[in-house]
């Protein structure tokens, strides 16, 4: 049993067995190994109440081995104590004790049962012809044992299975029958050795010799068990005593379980199934691309952990890019029962459209195995610059062009630039008004010229106008009978326009006649009536109004035409 | 003397104008420069591409695409904002020669110019139908009808580019500025519809406590929500 290790020394006590007959001597074995033993005492032997020391041997053995390109030298100075019980029951042999290079060491207590009646093949090393399986394990001379380095753990943390053949006898042959298999994980060997090489050590207490048959290392895949299947060889001990030609049979190991736990419920963002201590980078191979053209996006994933397991990233998704499944490459190495090293995901990539296009950041998490946490990620985001599938052209030429107009800038004036211009619907009311004014122009001369009717109508106010202006005139200069004639002149012409009618070919009363039959109301009837009168009167008559009479009469004919037009 | 020679100095290598702060990397300084202008009320194309610029320097595309339009709008010839729309988006040109032909022509006319246009040529199809009306009832000797032709051909050109540019303007031209998705409805409890990406463009079509319901140009819509968007013209709502 190891008792010690402080830094190249070993200091371990073994018996050769544990049931020991009354009477019968038994050994007890104390060990010191170490590269260095130069000045090494003798171990102070305990005293034991009921056992006595009959002796004690010293033997010495060097081994040198050569691993990873080093030698290493090992001296074990081996002492034999020989025992003898002198009654029956159970003893603790105490721990024996060295002194050092200033450092106390001791080993640890070992217990033993001592028993009357039992012969010393009895209680030597269980009789090979038996089941070995139903052996007590303190009584096993041949055995196969597996170490797991942890006994639960999380998805995908890596965990060591080491296979270990124990013996205490003598082997004269050895054959693997069925190789070590494992359940619901991923495995990856460390060392499986072609050849047996044993070591001493000391297991509950007892000496044997060790060989190792099968190292690897296992990852769980999802959050099943882990079962380690038993593995078994066929062994030949070499004849004794008992047995001359010696005994074949088939050693097993046990069936382990390795629990494995869920992870912590609050899974981030990014988060698959990395467990490790691990980073993420990423490398672009170019930024400036064709449309359809494919470039390529490393995702590197770097530390220990579960690298050959991983997943890919997960890629978001975008409309302007054809993202292809990756291509996976891993560089790992097994060391200090862990996998080392980096796995590189490469993405084939091809934009859909031209222009700058952002490839979106990657969010990526894994499960730190030490400090027991998520530890969230990301890379990214990245921008290309895509350009037309047709463009003919260098990239050269097309990043000096970027280059000129990002570069500079322009000098910014105090101008301000509106959109529409300010009050833009009335821009368009002069136009409109002239148009209307052309059509109503148009119209208007299209029906005076096809129509007479209209046509003197319309020249009525351009007479009445110059007619009046007249005989205002002929008022102020008192020209009396050339105003009386005029005003006839005027109102006659009025009629003649305006209800056509030859009034100056007519008497007087057919005028009137006419005039009523074209319902003229009375009251103009008899004020044209007077108009005509006074004006004959005056023309023929020494009469001679003054101006103000004249004036009144130019208000009467006014009154008259009004009442008509 | 040396008190005088460090200042002088310190006077030299400081940055006085915005152009300095721009060439010489302080974009930010420069951006901050810009607002006030627009504070002061200056709007003009270059204004816009030079804020455009220094958001695409400091790498927030979907701003810088933003001004690029903005500016745009205003001055669509210039050439040095149409390189720059062309790093986001390419104009897919019209497999037919003479509408390609005739849409680039209307895309490098402002609409402040089709509504001269516009007004120009009303004004001379209204002269010309004027003196066409008159020849029908006095004898005028003018060729009205090789000009009315011409003149309306100008007319419906000058129509058509306004129509164009101001149902642009009506359409709520929206540019995304930042990353987010669309849904199928104005919350994020529906449906997530697609991922939309800085520097997308689409036209608003509706509003939601918040929400933006925008067809993209792509040809696909969803409710977005409007922070991680704006109007190219913000005075069109």
């Amino acid at each position: 049993m190891v008792i010690l290790i402080l830094f190249s020394l070993t200091f371990t006590a073994s018996v050769d067995q544990v049931v020991v007959p009354v009477g019968e001597s038994f050994n007890v074995s104390v060990t010191i190994e170490g590269e260095d033993l130069s000045g090494v005492e003798t171990p102070s032997a305990p005293n034991i109440s009921g056992i006595d020391i009959l002796g004690s041997s010293r033997s010495q053995s060097t081994q040198i081995n050569f691993i990873n390109g080093k030698f290493n030298k090992s001296t074990s100075y081996i002492y034999d104590y020989q025992m003898i019980a002198r009654r029956e029951g159970q003893f603790t042999i105490p721990p024996f004790t060295l002194k050092y290079k200033g450092k106390e060491y001791a080993t640890d207590p070992i217990k033993i049962n001592v028993k009357k009646g039992i012969s010393q093949k009895d209680a030597s090393p269980p009789n090979t012809s038996r089941d070995f399986r139903t052996e007590s394990r303190d009584f096993r001379s041949v055995f196969l044992e597996n170490e797991v380095s942890k006994s639960s753990v999380y998805p995908g943390e890596p965990f060591v299975v080491t296979h270990y053949l124990y013996v205490k006898t003598s082997l004269s042959d050895v054959q693997l029958t069925g190789p070590p298999t494992y359940e619901n994980v991923w495995v990856e060997n460390i060392q499986s050795p072609t050849r047996l090489n044993f070591t001493t050590t000391t297991k509950n207490g007892i000496r044997y010799q060790r060989s190792l048959i099968k190292q690897d290392i296992l990852f769980p895949l999802g959050e099943k068990n882990v079962q380690v299947n038993p593995f078994s060889l066929q062994v030949i001990t070499r004849g004794d005593m008992f047995s001359f030609f010696g005994e074949r049979k088939t050693v097993s190991s046990e069936t382990k379980t390795i629990r494995v736990k869920p992870f912590p419920s609050d899974k981030p963002a990014g988060f698959i199934d990395a467990v490790g201590k691990l980073d993420i980078s990423s490398e672009i191979d170019t930024l400036n691309i064709r449309v359809d053209a494919p470039f390529s996006l490393k995702i590197i994933i770097e530390g220990e952990g579960n690298l050959n397991l991983l997943s890919a990233p997960k890629f978001p998704d975008s409309r302007k890019l054809n993202l292809y499944p990756p291509e996976s490459k891993a560089n790992t190495k097994i060391s200090g029962g862990t996998l080392k090293g980096e796995r590189i995901f490469t993405y084939l990539i091809t934009p859909k459209v031209s222009g700058i296009i952002e490839i979106p950041e990657i969010k990526w998490a894994y499960f730190d195995i030490q400090k027991k946490t998520f530890v969230s990620k990301k890379i990214g985001p990245w921008q290309i610059h895509a350009r037309p599938s047709d463009e003919i052209g260098s990239s050269e030429k097309e990043t000096n062009k970027i280059n000129k107009d990002i570069a500079y800038i322009l000098p910014v004036s105090e101008k301000t630039v509106s959109l529409i211009p300010k009050f833009f619907p009335l821009y368009f009311i002069p136009s409109i008004i002239f148009l209307i004014i052309a059509v109503y122009y148009v119209i208007d001369v299209r029906k005076t010229l096809g129509d007479r009717r209209y046509a003197s109508l319309k020249a009525i106010p351009k007479q009445l106008k110059s007619g009046f202006r007249k005989l205002e005139k002929e008022i102020q200069n008192n020209n009396v009978i050339q105003f009386y004639e005029d005003m006839t002149l005027v109102l006659l012409k009025f009629i003649k326009l305006k209800f056509h009618l030859n009034v100056f070919g007519m008497k007087k009363k057919d005028l009137l006649s006419d005039l009523q039959n074209k319902k003229v109301p009375e009251k103009a009837l008899n004020l044209i009536e007077e108009i005509l009168i006074k004006s004959e009167t005056v023309r023929f008559t020494s009469l001679k109004p003054t101006q103000e009479e004249m004036s009144k009469d130019l208000k009467n004919l006014r009154e008259v035409i009004n009442a008509l037009h | 003397m040396l008190c005088i020679s460090l200042l002088m100095l310190f006077s030299q290598t400081s940055p006085s104008t915005t152009e300095e702060y721009y060439k010489n990397g302080e974009y930010a300084k420069a951006l901050e420069e810009y607002n006030e202008c627009l504070d002061r009320g200056i709007q003009n194309a270059e204004l816009y591409l030079n804020i455009g610029n220094c958001y695409y320097r400091m790498g927030d595309f979907g701003k810088s695409l933003l001004y690029y339009r903005r500016g745009w709008f205003l001055d669509p010839s210039n050439e040095n904002i149409l390189n720059n729309i062309s790093l986001f988006k390419r104009n897919e040109s019209n497999p037919n020669p003479f509408i390609s032909f005739f849409s680039r022509i209307i895309d490098r006319i402002s609409l402040r110019v089709f509504s001269y246009l516009l007004v120009l040529s009303f004004s001379l199809l209204v002269i010309i139908i004027a003196i066409r009306l008159i020849q029908t009832i006095k004898l005028i000797n003018f060729p009205v009808n090789p000009l009315l032709i011409l003149v309306g051909l100008f007319f419906i050109f000058s129509l058509i580019g306004f129509s164009i540019w101001y149902g642009r303007v009506k359409s709520r031209w929206v540019v995304t500025t930042a990353t987010t998705m669309a849904y199928s409805g104005p919350d994020e409890e529906f449906k997530e519809l697609m991922r939309v990406d800085k520097a997308e463009e689409g036209s608003l079509v509706r509003e939601d406590s918040g929400w933006w319901l925008v067809h993209f140009h792509s040809g696909e819509g969803g409710w977005i929500d409007s922070t991680t968007a704006e109007l190219v013209i913000p005075f069109s709502k």
